[in-house]
């Protein structure tokens, strides 16, 4: 991995329409911003691997498990729990 | 595909399906973690109502299953920068239909969805995009179930 040292209002460019600006440094937190096309998707890294993780997970829905879970869904509507 | 814009596959889940090549809904960057599939179409039926399956067709044995969220969390709210839409063609923000997409397990009661990556799709342009929202209080996980149903309703047989 490249590693570069910046300080606050540098920034690095990757290609020719990407660059990451170091935005602010506070203890141990940096704020960084991206300045990049609009068709690259930038997102911190847990939550897209959350949001990949669920969607291989949501890949493996059968059908058969849908029937029962849409019946209880249906019920549920129809004759909502007191509460 | 043939002359009259048909397109048939050999789904994994339903056999062999044949859906209108203007009813395909077309994900320009894929899902995430599936960027690789960007045509899919949408299959409904009674028996899995209130639920639809998005079906790929590039791959016949990807099928995500999806639902109206606001069905379950009736205050959902998506709030996205104008950008996160470009490319869905939208005139009007208020035409986009924002979907979640489910994970079935083979209880029933443990099923969850993803509000932190729902679907966003203009129904008119056909073309929808998964987006992640910035707000924090939003799951990929979140139970079908209300915490209090679960508890209190109809209890898991062991």
């Amino acid at each position: 991995m490249l590693v570069l040292s910046r300080k606050p209002d540098e920034s690095i460019v990757i290609g020719d329409d990407i660059e990451i600006v170091v935005v602010e440094v506070k203890g141990d937190q940096v704020k960084l911003g991206v300045r990049a096309p609009r068709s690259i998707a930038v997102h911190r890294k847990e939550v897209y691997q959350a949001i990949q993780a669920a969607n291989l997970e949501a890949s493996k829905s059968q059908m058969q498990h849908l029937q029962g879970l849409a019946s209880v869904l249906r019920r549920q509507k129809d004759d909502p729990p007191k509460q | 595909m043939d002359g009259e814009g048909i397109v048939r596959i050999q789904s994994h889940q339903f056999g062999e399906i044949e859906v209108v090549q203007d009813e395909l809904l077309l994900f320009q960057e894929g899902l995430v973690g599936f960027s690789h599939l960007k045509t899919f179409a949408l299959l409904e039926s009674s028996e899995v109502h209130p639920f639809v399956w998005l079906q790929s067709i590039e791959d016949p044995s990807v099928a995500f299953v999806i639902i109206d969220p606001l069905l379950v969390v009736p205050d959902y709210q998506v709030q996205v920068h104008p950008e996160d839409l470009e490319g869905l063609e939208l005139a009007d923000p208020a035409d986009a239909k924002v979907l979640a997409i489910v994970v079935v397990p083979s209880d029933p009661q443990l099923a969850t969805m993803n509000l932190k990556g729902p679907l966003v799709i203009n129904p008119n342009s056909r073309r929808g995009k998964q987006i992640v929202l910035a707000d924090p209080g939003y799951s990929t996980q979140h139970p079908l179930w209300h915490q209090t149903a679960r508890q209190e309703g109809q209890p898991c047989s062991s």
